[in-house]
């Protein structure tokens, strides 16, 4: 099957005088359409930069990206955004604070204004449409999140990169956001990876997991064999943690 | 000596002219982990700036008891005298609880000489040991910018704990952390109040966490304390639908 998105031996080194921070190792990765892949880890283990990475944010020292086995590897944002957006943890930040969301959404779009699919997309999101006259500031945590969720929609991108996007939020609003993306999975067959500390949340997510640890993916498989069957120390650490703070 | 260290009586809060936190009371028992588990905007950190003495916090009605004593109608110089020795406080940010360009040895000979008590480093190393915090030298010359958040957030508790207060307030502070460090804060916390018998009461929203660690559970809902009980009793037969949404909510392994 074709992968909508791959990287192949990805690398990316962050230095000063003194010393370089290997951020990724020859890191692999593949998401197919309509997945979920989650990467767990710890601060510091690279899931971050090879999302900057993946979205050209950052670009790598080498490897390749392929977007349905296109090469975009060195393309920025602009050409990325086409079809992949950036959703991130701190959502508040994300939108320009004089903007009221009505300007910040209606923009994220290259095509013509579609008054009637931002609205659609809203009730999808579960936000009521009288929240666009509002800015950033007057919105909760969780709204704001769902309202960048609902921005990367409209923009009609096919892939959310998703980094660590319910960390600030309590755990009911973590629990509407999950279920928002879970239902875009089975009803716009949406692909997404969703980049968290926490294995917990993920599993109850994703499909597929992929864990990494010093720039480097120690372990990836089925969400079910990860949990149940962890081939890494580091996967075991993982889980055990995330079970100490569940129920 | 009571039972009760710590009687929270018909409390009404406020900010300004907006009330958060109506009515509740609430008793803290001696030597327990109290969990107070809610929502954002439950008045959770509210209720324990009160507890503090925060001068935004505004005390409408009722009392808040600490040994006997009315802390709200407390002067400021009383009560800046509970403040670290009889009552700790590690607050969510855990850089907020530094001066980020001093070291950190600077800052605990400052705490501890402002409390009227002298700076060991034997007793330092064995409260870093407990928290894990090897290598006490090299982090007594850092300062916390050059720290991770993990550590941080370590060391306020140890700058805390170093004080041996009674009645330790935990505001959330693992919230910026990963789960592994969290895990192991949480442990180090447990070790500590099963040790010392520190009295611990720990407001977080994530009742997964709460329901390892707690003797009580309190569940906080629109600034009111909807069920309140031993922890397991909370956990297994939860009685209202707040508390079992929260349940639900939790993401499982």
């Amino acid at each position: 099957m074709e992968h909508i998105l791959k990287g192949i031996n990805l690398n990316k080194t962050f230095g000063t005088k003194d010393q370089n921070i290997q951020a990724l190792k020859d890191v692999d990765f593949y998401l197919d359409e309509g997945e979920l892949l989650g990467i767990a880890g710890e601060s510091g283990s690279g899931k971050s930069t090879l999302l900057n990475v993946i979205s050209g944010l950052i670009r790598p020292d080498s490897g390749e990206l392929f977007y349905r086995e296109q090469e975009y590897t060195g393309k920025d944002p602009a050409h990325t955004g086409r079809f992949l957006q950036m959703i991130f943890q701190d959502a508040k930040s994300s939108f320009d604070p004089r903007f009221t969301m009505e300007c910040s959404l209606l923009e994220s779009r290259r095509k013509k204004t579609d008054r009637d699919a931002l609205c659609g997309i809203l009730k999808e999101v579960g936000l009521d449409e009288k929240l666009l006259k509002r800015k950033a500031s007057e919105l909760s945590g969780g709204q704001c999140q769902r309202m960048s969720i609902a921005r990367a929609l409209y923009s009609e991108a096919d892939i959310l990169l998703c980094d660590e996007i319910t960390s600030a939020l309590d755990v009911s609003s973590q629990a509407q956001v999950v279920e928002i993306l879970k239902k875009l999975n089975v009803e716009r067959k949406l692909s997404a990876i969703f980049v968290s500390h926490d294995i917990a949340l993920l599993s109850t997510l994703c499909t597929r997991i992929m864990v990494m640890k010093d720039g480097q993916v120690v372990e990836q498989g089925l969400t079910t064999d990860v949990i149940g069957t962890p081939g890494n120390e580091y996967t075991k650490l993982l889980i055990e943690s995330a079970r100490k703070q569940s129920l | 000596m009571s039972e009760t260290i710590l009687k929270i009586q018909d409390i009404s809060l406020a900010y300004e002219e907006c009330p958060v936190v109506t009515n509740l009371s609430l008793d803290v028992k001696r030597g327990e982990l109290l969990c107070i588990v809610g929502e954002s905007g439950s008045g959770k950190s509210t209720l324990l700036r009160a507890v503090c003495g925060d001068e935004l916090v505004k005390v409408t009605a009722g009392s808040i008891i600490y040994e006997a004593c009315d802390i709200v109608g407390m002067k400021e110089a009383e009560r800046q005298k509970l403040k670290g020795t009889r009552i700790g406080y590690i607050q969510q940010n855990p850089y907020g609880a530094f001066n980020p360009l001093r070291t950190i040895e600077a800052q605990f000979r400052e705490t501890l000489k402002s409390h009227g008590k002298t700076f060991r480093r034997t007793d330092l190393r064995e409260i870093f040991g407990i928290l894990e915090l090897n290598n006490s030298d090299e982090i007594l010359k850092s300062r916390p910018y050059e720290l991770s958040g993990g550590m941080n957030q370590r060391i306020a508790i140890a700058a805390s704990f170093i004080l041996r207060p009674e009645l330790l307030l935990c505001d959330e502070i693992t919230s910026a952390l990963d789960v592994t460090t969290a895990a192991a804060v949480m442990e180090e916390l447990f070790k500590l109040k099963s040790e010392n018998g520190t009295t611990i009461v720990l407001v977080t929203h994530n009742i997964g966490q709460a329901s390892n660690i707690a003797d009580r559970i309190a569940i906080m809902y629109q600034g009111k304390i909807v069920e309140f009980g031993e922890s397991e009793k909370v956990l297994m037969h939860p009685e209202h639908e707040y508390t079992k949404k929260l349940l639900r909510d939790v993401p499982r392994l």
